[in-house]
């Protein structure tokens, strides 16, 4: 739970796998196995095929809250949903539950064709009604806490048409570039379980935890044997899954993957160093100790920018009081924040030196950010912070302290998230040194909702400063609008829009941008909207950036294969592959 | 008596009465709530959030409903956030085969406290009968290491000599019953798929290797201060004129000391049982956050993080009933043994 | 321990047995026995030489709690371990070396060496980073230190530094002004409540009595540490660190009053038919003068006895609130705080920063001494009878 319900989980990180070249090779018929399984070649497993067989232990970081997978909030609960379901096609775009999809020319249009013989965990065909139910039914459903902002442009949603049973036909009502990463971030849903909650109006309590796992079914690797709260959840084999290895070995090879739950990060890892489960995402802190058991079969990979959270520290410009509001909406002085945040101080006392400095909103391993060469670089410098205080007309005293005009000290709240170490650790660090220019932050550590509702509980927000971290964004860039696009509901920085008198102009450039680059599907062009937009950014840092953190895994090498990462958090990539060794 | 009992217990309401709005209202003036992090999605979730779950109505109508569903049909509410009624997320939650928070609650609690009792009580009198000796300085000595140690220090402490020092996950068996091979764990109840493996010998020594811990965090504090009472009580029961007689008749001295002595010096102890429980309570809520043992009080815990209004406010009732009943238990016992005490 | 008859035992069966022919006053056989009672003797000294340590403690400490130091890159000084093993001597004077860093690449642990071509001499009466001692006159004056800025690598951590490089020593002098002080702060605040209620309670008897028995009912049937977590948790987000803790206090206050108050009526019950109060009321003079003037002078030594029993739950509370980041926040210190970055990764802290581990062995001496302390009170007022109150 904690460190990622610490994450603002703002946008639905995309956690589905690498793999899926869509192979239509025939295969001996196997028991539950549908006619053309998609096949997973070789290349794709770091360990080559494994062998089928045995169990896995990872623990989950609470007790999940629901196994509905449309309404589910948080990780812990994720963590088993995201094993338990399967998309149309994946993030990759490439065929997953349909075999095949084809856009329109016109762009506006997807028609997706399902994988013959496919079946739900349960053992019933899936048809083009469960598609439709899924998508009209549920997530297009007022009544359903769904994600709809990913599946809304020009404020409509797409129509979707089962053309027969195997043929489904989605259309946008313009040209949607985010229509694709849509469809792939959502699971198909079996009606016939369903189908009776949907009509009583009570589909947000659908698949509780109380839920009989029987009436539970979906089309991802593994399905719901036991729940056990506080203690243990259990996921069996799906022998209807749609996956084979080269060998025609239905996947996925595991039989049994155990989560048993415990909410402390600090026994997860001793769990871990125990040998009481095989896979562990560790803090930056956990290194050294695993590095210390390599002698028994602990392995430690650190992944070059795994997490792609957006490390920030955030000024509210509809702040309150009237000089604070003034001087947080002044460049020169958000400019000045950014020089005076040590990146590098940050990154080596609380990620262990694990992560990289960041001067905008880029995220290297998105295809939509080359670099960000383009971006001012303000790397530490409490010199030239100071200079531009001095130049805002905040000149200090003889104790070094800086006042306003009249005469008021420049002091503010900054807040941070209890119980995460990272954040209170940045915020105390930011703190000490704007301390050392005649600054005042008090670092004010406050209970998750506490923070939220300090943020967007109300308009104008009530927060000065607050040093936050929003999950997800490595996804597709439409996830980015609600943060970034002035009516955005994240947008918490400023939320004078509405009339659009008070919003600058260079923000106004942005929401532009972001429509634009929403309803443009040449790659090229868009990525090249998406450079100016990150550029302005950057320039007005609207948002202080600190840093990347490095993703880091640790896991049993001993007895694990074919392991490829998690999500930080108990989110498996690709489960279907991982193998008892 | 009977009457008493009655009185007592009829008195009882009120109490809980008063209780329950104390609970309501320290719950609902915390910031945030279980729809607090809807707001991320969207406004409109949150409003259709706070209004399904009845939070946007004044509070005297929100504390009016809570307690007529109580009153009525025994529904205290319901967690939102697990989607399920508040009893069941609290108490009920789980199978036979892998025990529920209430009875994991009551196991730890009642079997602690018994275990402190029987090695507290022969302690003390052995201290209080070697009075002065090096015997009596060690038992002492031990009191008040155990008194004065924080649990959360000895968990942590126990926890990382178990694993790091011991390594203790380098013993392993292979267990018939579930056909793999097991291994010493640390945290929680039982290893691997033990916690929902049918009853056995084997499960049993399983709870019984993550029970230990518990018990010892729980216990410690508890253990030294029963230590502590038993031996001064003793130690001032034997310095009683009746005991001199009983020794100048020629008593042996383990006939003065236990029949005599420690009949007597059991009264202010048992009034104490109360007193005691609230400690228990203290101990077993840090035991189940850092051991990570499925309690009603870990529930309790990750609901107060969690906003989930109504477990908390139930766990608050729950656990104030609890020490009502431990101060009623002790208040009988302590007219059981002791004719002399008369209520009217 | 010798098996023979020690002091003690003479002691218990002759608590009057006077030495000279004078006879004593009540307060001095008090004391005599007190003294007698050599653990309690003890703990009451070294309780005696923490309260003077923490209330001189900017003056004590060599730096100020919440200064950080980092090297001339702006990097912290983070988990510097102890340096009184790193003091060395040129003749008599001692000094330290510069702190060098190393790092293992192998298993990813940074550590610090010495760096022997920088010789920094410890000094008394130093000038070294401003604070305001006891927090009124601005100086910068320290007992002792290095005297050195604090981007320097000449620093003199006696017990290490944290994660921000922020010296230990220096923390856990100034978070034992919370840490120690909280305990008979709120002792004190609920005697107040428990005298005042108790008091009335056990004096006027009758409807008075009923109302605030009740009330002490409801509250010894609240459950504490879940009562304090709700309550600590519904402490208003804005309020500032000093705000907070006021409000730990009023809260640990809250919750424990009651224990005190059923004591105190006790007292006051026996009391209260004595024939030096009924002849104070024949004399006709006023309740209040009654209370104050007759019968509380005459629980005093209970009560003392009672308060110092206690003080170390009180401080075992905080110390737990605190360390699940529930009590006292940054930038206040408090030991339970520091044993808090104990919590956010025992196992990485414990294999490599053990001295981190430091603030809970002060939790438990003072509180070891505060219940040796409170027996030896106990035993010196009342050497027949056990006046043990429930404790808070």
């Amino acid at each position: 739970m904690k460190r990622q319900l610490y994450t603002i989980a703002a946008l639905v990180g995309l956690i589905l796998g690498l793999i899926g070249a869509s192979g239509s090779v025939s295969f001996a018929q196997q028991a539950g196995l549908p006619a053309s399984p998609l096949v997973v070649p070789a290349t794709q497993m770091p360990d080559g095929p494994g062998r089928s067989g045995g169990t896995l232990t990872i623990d989950d970081t609470d007790n999940p809250k629901t196994f509905n997978p449309i309404t589910e909030q948080e990780s812990s609960s994720s963590a088993v949903t995201s094993l338990l379901n399967a998309p149309l096609i994946n993030t990759s775009g490439q065929g997953a539950v349909a075999q095949a999809f084809e856009v329109s020319a016109d762009q506006r249009s997807v028609t997706l064709t399902l994988r013959k013989g496919i079946r739900f965990s349960d053992g019933t065909p899936v048809t083009a009604a469960d598609v439709v139910f899924t998508l009209v039914n549920v997530v297009f459903n007022p009544s359903v806490n769904s994600d709809k902002a990913a599946w809304q442009v020009a404020g409509q949603f797409p129509k979707v048409a089962a053309l027969d049973a195997q043929t489904i036909k989605i259309t946008a009502p313009v040209a949607f570039s985010g229509l694709l990463s849509a469809i792939a971030s959502t699971p198909v849903l079996p009606k016939h379980l369903l189908a009776a909650a949907v009509q009583a109006g009570a589909f947000n309590a659908a698949w509780g935890v109380d839920t009989d796992p029987t009436q539970i079914a979906g089309l991802g690797p593994f399905r719901l044997k036991s729940f056990t709260p506080g203690q243990q959840v259990i996921l069996e084999r799906n022998p209807f899954y749609w996956k084979v290895d080269e060998n025609g070995t239905q996947l996925p090879y595991l039989n049994e993957i155990r989560m048993p739950i415990v909410s402390d990060d600090n026994v997860r890892l001793l769990r871990f160093s125990n040998g009481q489960t095989d896979i562990y995402p560790p803090r930056p802190e956990d290194i050294p100790v695993l590095r210390q058991q390599a002698n028994q079969g602990v392995s430690v990979l650190v992944q070059q920018a795994g997490t792609v959270d957006l490390n920030v520290i955030a000024f509210n410009q509809d702040a309150a009081d009237p000089d604070l509001r003034a001087l947080f909406r002044d460049l020169r002085f958000r400019q000045a924040m950014a020089y005076a945040a040590n990146r590098q101080g940050m990154i080596s006392a609380n990620l262990n030196g694990l992560g990289e400095a960041r001067f905008g909103p880029g995220i290297a391993s998105t295809f939509w950010i080359g670099d960000q060469a383009g971006f001012p670089s303000f790397s530490f410098n409490l010199q030239k912070a100071a200079a531009l205080l001095d130049q805002i007309g905040l000149v200090p005293d003889k104790n070094g302290l800086r006042h306003f005009a009249d005469g008021k000290p420049v002091e503010f709240t900054l807040l941070t998230v209890q119980g995460s170490t990272v954040l209170t650790n940045d915020a105390v660090l930011f703190s000490n040194d704007l301390a050392k220019i005649g600054v005042k932050a008090d670092v004010r550590p406050l209970d998750l909702n506490a923070v939220i509702d300090q943020l967007i509980g109300s308009r104008p927000p009530q927060y000065q400063a607050a040093r936050i971290s929003l999950g997800g964004g490595d996804g597709d860039p439409n996830l980015l609008r609600s943060i970034y696009q002035s009516s955005g509901n994240l947008h918490f920085w400023k939320f004078s829009d509405g009339s659009g008198q008070e919003v600058p102009a260079w923000q106004k450039q942005v929401d532009q941008l972001l429509e634009q680059q929403a309803q443009t599907l040449d790659l090229a062009t868009r990525a090249d909207l998406l450079d100016q937009f990150q550029t302005i950014v950057a320039q007005n840092q609207p948002l202080i950036f600190l840093y990347n953190a490095q993703g880091l895994e640790a896991f049993r090498s001993d007895r694990v294969g074919n392991f490829t990462g998690t999500t930080g958090s108990a989110t498996l990539l690709n489960p279907e592959i991982l193998f008892r060794k | 008596m009977l009457g008493y009992i009655l009185r007592r217990l009829l008195y009882i309401v009120p109490l809980l009465l008063l209780i329950s709005v104390i609970a309501f209202l320290v719950v609902k003036i915390e910031p945030g709530n279980f729809c607090t992090p809807l707001r991320i999605q969207s406004q409109a979730l949150y409003q259709r959030c706070v209004a399904s779950t009845g939070m946007d109505r004044p509070l005297v109508v929100q504390y009016g409903k809570w307690l007529w569903g109580i009153v009525t049909q025994f529904n205290f509410g319901y967690s939102f956030q697990n989607q399920q009624p508040v009893l069941r997320q609290l108490f009920t939650a789980g199978s036979w085969q892998s025990g529920t928070p209430l009875f994991w609650t009551l196991v730890l609690s009642l079997g602690t406290m018994l275990l402190s009792w029987l090695l507290a009580v022969p302690l003390g009198i052995y201290a209080a009968t070697h009075r002065g000796s090096w015997r009596d300085w060690g038992v002492n000595l031990f009191s008040y290491v155990g008194l004065s140690i924080p649990n959360f220090t000895l968990a942590i402490a126990l926890l990382w000599l178990l694993v790091v020092v011991f390594q203790v996950g380098h013993n392993c068996w292979n267990s018939a019953q579930l056909g793999q091979t097991v291994c010493l764990g640390v945290s929680g109840l039982f290893d691997g798929d033990f916690v929902s493996a049918p009853w056995s010998l084997e499960k049993f020594l399983d709870l019984l290797w993550h029970l230990w811990p518990a018990v010892l965090v729980i216990g410690a504090a508890n253990l030294a201060t029963i230590v502590r009472y038993v031996r001064s009580e003793m130690l001032d029961v034997l310095g009683q004129p009746y005991i001199q007689t009983a020794r100048a008749k020629g008593l042996g001295e383990r006939l003065v000391t236990y029949k005599h002595a420690f009949k007597n010096a059991l009264n202010p102890l048992i009034s104490m049982l109360g007193y005691w429980l609230p400690a228990m309570f203290e101990g077993t809520l840090v035991a189940a956050m850092i051991l990570q043992l499925p309690l009603v009080e870990k529930v309790y815990w990750t609901a107060l993080r969690q906003g989930d209004q109504y477990v908390v406010m139930t766990g608050l009732l729950f656990f104030s009933a609890i020490l009502i009943g431990g101060n009623l238990l002790s208040d009988l016992l302590l007219a059981w043994v002791n004719p002399k005490i008369r209520y009217q | 321990m010798k098996t023979e008859p020690t002091e003690e035992t003479c002691r218990g069966e002759w608590p009057f047995a006077p030495t000279n022919n004078k006879p004593l006053s009540q307060s001095r056989l008090i004391w005599r026995r007190f003294r007698q009672h050599r653990a309690g003797y003890l703990a009451g000294w070294v309780l005696a030489i923490m309260a003077l340590s923490v209330f001189f403690a900017g003056f004590l400490a060599p730096y100020p709690a919440t200064s950080p130091h980092s090297d001339a890159q702006n990097l912290p000084y983070a988990y510097v371990p102890p340096m009184l093993g790193r003091i060395h001597f040129q003749g008599l004077r001692p000094f330290v070396y510069g702190l060098k860093r190393t790092y293992d690449p192998l298993t990813s642990v940074r550590g610090y060496g010495e760096d022997t071509s920088q010789v920094y001499y410890l000094k008394l009466f130093v000038h070294g980073e401003p604070y305001r001692f006891l927090g009124l006159l601005p100086t910068d004056l320290h007992l002792f230190g290095t005297g050195q800025p604090p981007d320097s690598p000449g620093q003199f951590f006696p017990l290490g530094t944290d994660r921000f490089g922020r010296d230990l020593f220096s923390r856990i002098l100034i978070g034992g002004r919370i840490s120690l002080g909280i305990g008979p702060l709120v002792v004190l605040l609920s005697f107040a409540v428990g005298i005042l209620l108790g008091g009335l309670s056990g004096y006027y008897g009758g409807g008075t009595d009923t109302v605030i028995q009740r009330t002490v009912e409801v509250a010894m049937s609240l459950p504490r540490l879940a009562l304090l977590l709700a309550l600590s948790a519904a402490l208003p987000p804005q309020l500032p660190a000093i705000s907070r803790f006021w409000g730990i206090v009023a809260i640990l206050t809250l919750v424990g009053w009651a224990p005190l108050a059923r004591v105190v009526r006790g007292q006051f019950l026996a009391l209260r038919e004595e024939s030096f109060v009924l002849a104070a009321r024949a004399l006709g003079l006023g309740d209040l003068r009654i209370i104050f003037k007759h019968i509380l002078p005459n629980t005093a030594s209970y009560l003392i006895v009672a308060a110092t029993l206690a003080a170390p739950s009180v401080i075992l509370l905080e110390s737990v609130l605190s360390f699940f980041r529930f009590g006292v926040q940054e930038p206040l210190v408090s030991w339970g705080l520091l044993m808090a970055d104990l919590q956010d990764n025992f196992q990485y802290q414990i294999q490599f920063h053990p001295w981190l581990l430091i603030p809970g062995l002060f939790i438990f001496i003072t509180v070891l001494a505060f219940n040796y302390l409170g027996d030896a009170l106990r035993d010196a007022v009342d050497p027949f009878n056990i006046a043990e109150g429930p404790g808070i």
